[in-house]
């Protein structure tokens, strides 16, 4: 270790020494995406709607990609990849889904409790949603939609009927460079390794709502 | 009936039956077979929820409570109508956001087996519902003894009237009756206008509690209960002389308290253009947060900016000072005050409501589809039920106040 390695992490010490305190009290799964690992393939799109039976030409998306190329921000969100048409010289690709926020603003504004928390996860009953879109509104992360077929809210639930039979998300399953990382917050587990060992970040921490994705190696505050 | 009368409700009628076409086609039809209006491709809340709080937030009745209980005797003669029409725009409101839910059918859960408590969207439903109930309950105590006295007559009023004053149960006609019954109306009164200011003030609160920074105002429910006054006299004003225009009648008890609501009306609007310019310097302010600041700049310089200056500040706030103020004890002028302020009014509302979600940050969505027709339909079937159920109840009710004299 260097005498510039030794600073960085002396430095990142308080801020992860924080984080992980907070996460030895929140229990349940979490997810990481490591930005620099993303290349925009965009299977993790196709994947998560063939999963849930999202619509996939449709520009609604339980998981989608933000591409900031040249500074200008592009969005896959149905099956056609738009990166691939694009020659940027700069620039990194941001997946994106639902935070499960420990303190979820839509669980909070549901008028009738049809989000609720499992495993830390948070779910929608979709018996029981009336479609008044407040989750939309409140939803700091644009995270949720209104599917067109069922008519009440949606949104990524980290695939929890899988994950319940011991499988990972479809996400996480189908991205070939390994930029998505699930798992249970426990000590030992994988997720909890690398949060221990490294920087990470979420999404509009001013917002407090207590995220469980979680960002590797991402530098620049994205919308 | 006249031939003018069979027109418009005939009118009415077609554009209540067209909204109610529009509503089915939006929840059930092949037209467009995806939501026009969801999340993905637009603002999540539409001219339907703008005009829900438009239609909702008309404090009419508010207004009666609050001059009954403070015993303020030139308001009496318009306390039927405020009533009447406090009822019949909360209705309506609570229709039309029925028909924005995406599961219609539903719309109970709220209230039965899954409430939230800890929703704010909860409480306003629940407070809602409680102001209808009580605005119900104290337009039959104050309506029952004339309703007893129409109820000897003979004719299709008569029946009604006995129906509603339940002269079946033994009720009969007496002034230890009537005087009672003000009573009763006085106290539920009292209740409908706590209900009233928590209701309106909570809504103000639902867009409050948002990351929104058009809507993450501490002063909504201010705002919201002061909005709710001025579109209430201004309701009041317009209904009044429009009334005593097409009946022929003009009662001068009225027109004072017309007068009145033009005082109130001019002071609501001062108010509420105290209120606009603080907002706006304060959720604008560059040092806030670029969210904040671009919220605001798009409705004052951006694509909302004709709304706001013409529509708002213009047709809303100035024209009506102004007409009051030059055409003093001049009822054309307050019926222009009236209607313009309420134009205004409207258009704050559904300025608030997208230009709120133009800075929210969903992610490579778009934000900016204009009014689908088959919204705009329907929000002109809802103002035409509203204009049509108030035209039944007013034509069926005993509307004279000759029992005052």
């Amino acid at each position: 270790m260097n005498r510039r390695d030794f600073l960085k992490l002396i430095l990142s010490l308080p801020l992860a020494s924080v984080s992980i305190a907070s996460l030895k009290s929140s229990k349940g799964y979490a997810m990481i995406i490591d930005v620099e690992k993303c290349i925009g393939c965009g299977r993790c799109v196709i994947a998560c709607k063939i999963e849930n039976g999202v619509p996939l030409e449709l520009p609604i998306s339980r998981t989608w990609i933000e591409g900031y190329l040249d500074g200008k921000k592009i969005v896959m969100n149905t099956k056609d990849n738009p990166f691939i048409k694009i020659k940027a010289k700069n620039g990194f690709f941001v997946p994106k889904l639902c935070n499960h926020c420990s303190n979820a603003p839509c669980v909070n504004v549901c008028p009738v409790s049809a989000r609720f928390h499992v495993d830390g996860i948070v779910l929608v009953n979709k018996d029981v949603c009336i479609g008044c879109k407040y989750c939309i509104i409140a939803c700091p992360y644009g995270a949720t939609f209104v599917h067109p077929e069922e008519k009440v809210t949606d949104k990524c639930t980290f695939c929890y009927h899988r994950i319940r039979r011991g499988l990972k998300p479809a996400c996480v399953l189908v991205c070939p460079t390994g930029a998505r990382k699930f798992g249970e917050l426990k000590e030992g587990s994988e997720v909890y390794e690398i949060l221990k060992s490294k920087r990470f970040s979420v999404l509009k921490p001013e917002a407090g709502t207590n995220p469980r994705v979680f960002y590797l190696n991402l530098d620049t505050v994205v919308e | 009936m006249k031939t003018r009368e069979f027109i418009l409700i005939s009118a009415l009628l077609v554009l209540v039956a067209s909204g109610l076409l529009a509503a089915y086609q939006m929840h059930f039809g092949t037209v467009i077979p995806i939501e026009p209006y969801e999340s993905a491709v637009g603002n999540p809340w539409r001219l339907l929820v703008a005009l829900y709080v438009f239609l909702v937030l008309i404090g009419t009745g508010a207004i009666a409570s609050a001059g009954e209980i403070l015993g303020i005797k030139e308001l009496e003669p318009i306390i039927k109508e405020a009533i009447l029409i406090s009822i019949v725009t909360i209705s309506v409101g609570l229709i039309t956001i029925a028909v924005d839910l995406e599961r219609i059918e539903r719309a109970g859960n709220a209230l039965l087996g899954y409430a939230n408590p800890m929703s704010v969207m909860y409480w306003m439903i629940i407070f809602y519902v409680l102001e209808l109930l009580f605005l119900i309950l104290e337009g039959w105590f104050y309506f029952r003894a004339d309703l007893l006295k129409q109820s000897e007559k003979r004719g299709f009023k008569a029946f009604i009237s006995k129906l509603l004053s339940l002269k079946f149960l033994g009720g009969f006609f007496s002034k230890q009756n009537r005087d009672l019954d003000m009573s009763f109306a006085k106290s539920i009164g009292f209740l409908a206008l706590i209900t009233a200011i928590l209701a309106y003030s909570n809504l103000g609160a639902l867009f409050s509690a948002s990351y929104i920074p058009l809507w993450n105002d501490a002063s909504n429910p201010v705002y919201f209960v002061l909005t709710a006054i001025t579109a209430g006299s201004a309701v009041l004003i317009f209904s009044t002389i429009i009334t005593s225009w097409t009946t022929g009648k003009s009662d001068e008890r009225k027109m004072k308290a017309v007068f009145l609501l033009g005082k109130l009306l001019l002071y609501s609007l001062f108010a509420s253009s105290i209120f606009i310019l603080w907002r706006t310097v304060i959720i604008g302010y560059p040092a806030v947060s670029y969210l904040a600041s671009y919220s605001v700049n798009n409705l004052i310089f951006g694509k909302f900016a004709l709304n706001f200056w013409f529509l708002e500040i213009f047709v809303g706030i100035i024209a009506p000072i102004l007409a009051i103020i030059a055409g003093r004890k001049n009822l054309d002028a307050l019926f222009v005050a009236s209607f313009l302020s309420l134009v205004g009014i409207f258009a704050f509302r559904f300025d608030f409501v997208y230009a709120g979600q133009t800075s929210k940050q969903i992610s490579g969505m778009s934000v900016t589809p204009p009014v689908h027709p088959l919204e705009a339909i329907f929000a002109v079937g809802a103002i035409s039920l509203a204009l049509l159920l108030y035209y039944i109840l007013y034509k069926l009710l005993p509307m004279e106040v000759e029992h005052e004299s």
